[in-house]
């Protein structure tokens, strides 16, 4: 049966996925946005 | 079940070295643009980089249809061969299917969705923004990316319990092979965090590089699954010898790979705490996670698997095991084959105190 505690595993997990997911986004799309912008 | 301070401070550590593991592609690319003098962003004569059409063609092949089909061959003449006898009961044999195929019709629409329509929405002008980027640095920027990410999802689930479960089914399958390359809990599969960036980095111009990347990357993890020792010849032929040492530190072989798939660390050939890499080994060298042994470990699996239902491996936490004590069962541990630490056992009748390692 799926319960609350389930569900609260379920909603931590996705976060850990999410954040490993924007962090380097940020990290590379934004490091590029940046650079771009400095050199042009 | 809290995180030791030790590994807090590892994990703390070696995500800030990731920064710069990231951002290491990009100041090189600019620093190579200021030393050349080339701003492509401003355009040029140059036609964009197509690789030739024939192998275009091979690698758009292969990432669709051609390696699901050569995994599925390996996977027969593995069976042919003997290599699952005795090991590959009907509930293995019905998790690796069902793993093998439900995904392939899954996880597209959650991808299909994230690149189609969600990025459109939060990024209306970046489509392509970042499409001047040349392909061998696009190449380099998605291959770190790309596997960096996945190090960090994978190494996470081995160290922070509470995630432990979720990826538990890869590492049960008491045998190495086809069979179990794709072999994987559906909730760990839907979310891997290096297929949305990757599909991120597509949109915003990085695509034609992740092509190639994906391809490469499938033939290296599937090769480090293999049954096949391929990498042995690297070890034992003399002039090959320099090439395995590079090799066995750049990317995931059968030696370093299986040692992460062993059921025990006590021979000193498994190694299930560490040696997370993926397509690179070279993070696990980095981060001080990796061991690497030249050897292949004699036994694989979880030693206190209970071969649960194929459905709770696949499905856990939506479905559970009926399995009593198993860690897929409701109110079942998190980490079935935790060792206390520090644990003080008094022996009678003398009194001795024995510290438990």
């Amino acid at each position: 049966m799926f319960t609350f505690s389930d569900a609260v595993l379920l909603i931590r997990k996705i976060a850990v996925g999410i954040l490993l997911t924007v962090v380097p986004f940020v990290l590379i799309a934004g490091g590029i946005w940046l650079a771009w912008q400095l050199f042009s | 079940m809290k995180l030791d301070k030790e590994l807090a401070g590892k994990i703390t550590r070696d995500g800030l070295i990731s920064v710069l593991l990231y951002t290491a592609p990009i100041v090189l690319m600019f620093a190579s643009f200021q030393i050349f003098g080339y701003k492509p962003w401003e355009g040029s004569n140059e036609l964009p980089f197509r690789a030739p059409a024939f192998i275009e063609a091979v690698f758009k092949n292969l990432s669709s249809w051609g390696l699901p089909v050569i995994v599925l061959v390996l996977g027969i003449i593995e069976f042919a061969a003997g290599l699952y006898e005795n090991k590959w009961t009907k509930n293995e044999r019905i998790l690796d299917i069902v793993c093998f195929v439900v995904p392939k019709l899954v996880v597209k629409p959650f991808v299909a969705y994230f690149g189609l329509k969600l990025l459109p929405a939060i990024l209306p002008d970046a489509k392509n923004v970042l499409d001047w980027v040349p392909f061998w640095w696009a190449f380099l920027i998605i291959a770190v990316a790309d596997d960096l990410t996945q190090y960090w999802y994978h190494r996470l689930h081995h160290q922070l319990p509470w995630l432990w479960r979720f990826h538990r089914t890869h590492h049960s399958a008491p045998y190495m092979g086809m069979a179990m390359a794709g072999r994987q809990n559906i909730i760990y599969t839907i979310f891997f965090s290096q297929t949305y960036l990757t599909v991120a980095l597509t949109y915003l111009g990085l695509g034609y590089a992740a092509l190639f990347v994906k391809v490469i990357k499938s033939f290296i993890t599937t090769g480090a699954h293999s049954s096949v020792p391929w990498d042995k010849p690297f070890y034992e032929i003399r002039w090959l010898k320099p090439i395995g040492w590079v090799l066995e530190r750049l990317i995931s072989t059968p030696a370093t790979h299986h040692a992460h798939h062993a059921d025990t660390s006590d021979d000193g050939i498994g190694y299930y705490k560490g040696n997370f890499g993926n397509m690179f080994f070279l993070w696990d060298i980095i981060f001080g996670t990796g061991i690497i042994t030249r050897k292949y470990p004699s036994s694989y699996g979880i030693q206190h698997y209970q071969e649960e239902e194929w459905y709770a491996q696949f499905m856990w936490p939506i479905f559970k095991s009926k399995k009593e004590g198993s860690e897929l069962a409701q109110g079942g541990p998190m980490v079935g084959d935790v060792v206390p630490e520090h644990d003080t056992v008094t022996l009678k009748p003398d009194t001795t105190t024995v510290a438990v390692a």
